[in-house]
């Protein structure tokens, strides 16, 4: 006979046994999936924002452009002259 | 197989045994030149006494004859040894046969010079052999020479290998191999050069190129210089310590930075040799062909060793120091790389700004501004951004730093000339349109709005008093 202590424990249990298995079901546990980011490098150029209705209206001077984009491969640039060869080691 | 030299059977020690820095023949150079003025200094003339035997005008001529002879003896060996091109090192992109050589696409890619020298080692196959999860592929190249060797294969910078479309990979620079059979296959490391394109399948043929990209061309250069010329020198700081290779010294300069980066390990000769680290020239490549910044390498973190975010933005700011010295040493602008420079805020500031992100531009350009007070083109995109959110006195203020900063182009004045005329001070607007005029004679809008903020020419400025410099010039 089971006393009501029992009773409680055995419910609990239950309780627990029917949360893990009906887990998968809703979308809890299992392999974690990691949210991965795309990795997007470049998007197509914007024009940026428009010019003010005054700046249309030429009431006040069209203000001028930004500043470009520094490069990391300056426009210059002449590669470096590679190493020169090494010694072999040997003799023919 | 780890690359390096393999000093087989063949080795000849005594042609390179090192003297005091030098090579023997050298050595050897410099004590024959040395001899007769040593000869001279010992055996003075018997009508001379010592102290006035180096009076003697001629005498003079011995060292400057002595440092000849030695320049010319070292030039010499230098052409024959380690200074020019060897006849036992065959650099791989020069060696590639005319049937594997892909045509040129007229822009990124030419074709590359068919070798000449029948003496010589010729590749006759190329094959992408694998590429593991982390983007780091292995080629197979078949090479031939006639008769044995050994002979060094040399892996340079020059050639770019071309799969299906368009996967295009580089070897590793600076892999040494020493063939000395008739025929043999190596196994070259090689990266992808564009991120997002699909690697060819195992066992795919491949064709070579050579890259028109000097950006390109200048990493594998620099990788190559640093694993073969700067190791000689950073080899220095590297302990053996109890058979593992480690830098260990109290000094923190470039050198030291640029060896703790390195993997160090012995070669067949029990010579120390380093490696740059893979994944720092995989990104510095993705950084000229792909714009890799360290974000897009965090997110490749992310994506491809499938890291948390935190790890993956620790493991992107130790990758980006490596990659800064690479990027520095191939004279590439590694200031836009990482937040730990002003270059790299601005070109986030110009994103954002052409987005219309005019918050997150305001942002960047104030952090630019941060990092670098004196970056004149921070200060003036801050003036144009403000200037767009309706800040008019900020702007005008981020005008005025830049316009007092050295070089100022005549747009910054013409755009604080503006900003001053919307804020109703005209005369102010007029002297900034005269400056710009003055920077930029052909100006196409400062003439009409000078004509329109000083119509009296009020900020016309006055002619020097000619009576008083007529005078001083008589005087």
């Amino acid at each position: 006979m089971m006393t009501s202590t029992h009773a409680r424990a055995d419910a609990l249990l239950r309780f627990f046994a029917v949360l893990s298995l009906s887990a998968p079901a809703v979308g809890c546990g299992g392999p974690r999936e990691i949210a991965l980011k795309t990795i997007s490098t470049e998007s197509a150029p914007q024009p940026g924002p428009p010019a003010t209705q005054e700046e249309r209206d030429g009431t006040v001077p069209p203000l001028r452009g930004l500043a470009e984009l520094r490069l990391l491969v300056p426009p210059e640039l002449v590669p470096p002259e590679p190493p020169a060869d090494p010694d072999p080691g040997f003799r023919e | 197989m780890p690359h390096g030299w393999n000093f087989g059977k063949s080795f000849d020690g005594a042609s390179t045994t090192a003297c005091g820095g030098m090579q023997v023949e050298q050595a050897a150079g410099l004590l024959f030149a040395m001899m007769p003025a040593m000869y001279t200094q010992a055996t003075p003339a018997p009508h001379t006494v010592v102290g006035s035997h180096w009076r003697r005008p001629y005498r003079y001529l011995l060292a400057p004859a002595a440092l000849a002879v030695v320049f010319l003896t070292g030039t010499a060996s230098a052409e024959t040894g380690t200074g020019g091109v060897n006849a036992l090192v065959d650099r791989l992109s020069g060696r590639i046969a005319p049937d594997l050589a892909a045509p040129s696409d007229g822009e990124a890619f030419r074709a590359l010079d068919a070798p000449g020298d029948g003496d010589r080692l010729t590749v006759k196959g190329i094959t992408l052999a694998r590429c593991d999860e982390r983007q780091r592929c292995t080629l197979k190249i078949d090479v031939a020479q006639p008769g044995t060797g050994p002979r060094l294969l040399l892996v340079d910078a020059g050639a770019v290998f071309r799969g299906p479309g368009g996967a295009d990979l580089v070897a590793v620079p600076n892999q040494r191999f020493v063939v000395e059979k008739s025929m043999a296959t190596l196994e070259v490391e090689a990266l992808p050069i564009w991120w997002k394109r699909p690697l060819p399948a195992e066992n795919t043929p491949l064709k070579a190129v050579g890259s028109n990209d000097p950006g390109l061309i200048a990493v594998l250069r620099s990788v190559q210089r640093i694993e073969s010329e700067d190791v000689a020198r950073l080899r220095r700081y590297v302990k053996d310590t109890g058979g593992t290779l480690s830098v260990e010294t109290f000094l923190d300069n470039e050198d030291v930075r640029a060896a703790r980066y390195m993997s160090w390990y012995r070669d067949a000769a029990g010579q120390v040799q380093g490696h740059y680290p893979r994944e720092a020239i995989l990104f510095a490549i993705y950084a000229v062909t792909s714009r890799f910044t360290i974000n897009e390498v965090a997110d490749w973190y992310r994506s491809v060793e499938k890291l948390d975010m935190n790890p993956a933005i620790a493991a992107a700011g130790e990758a980006a120091r490596k990659v800064e010295t690479l990027l520095e040493r191939a004279g590439l602008n590694y200031r836009v790389f990482s937040p730990n420079h002003a270059d790299y805020h601005l070109n986030r500031g110009v994103r954002a700004y052409r987005n219309g992100d005019l918050e997150a531009a305001e942002k960047a350009f104030q952090m630019a501004v941060g990092k670098q007070n004196t970056l004149l083109a921070a200060h003036y995109n801050l003036g144009i951004t403000l200037y767009r959110r309706g800040k008019y006195e900020d702007a005008e203020a981020a005008f005025q730093v830049a316009i007092g900063l050295p070089d100022a182009p005549a747009e910054a004045y013409y755009n604080r000339g503006a900003t001053l005329f919307r804020n109703g001070n005209k005369l102010g607007a007029a002297r900034m349109f005269r400056r710009a005029l003055e920077l930029n004679p052909r100006d196409p809008e400062a003439g009409p709005w000078l004509a329109k903020a000083d119509p009296e020419n009020k900020t016309r400025p006055a002619p020097p008093p000619a009576g008083k410099s007529g005078k001083k010039g008589k005087k």
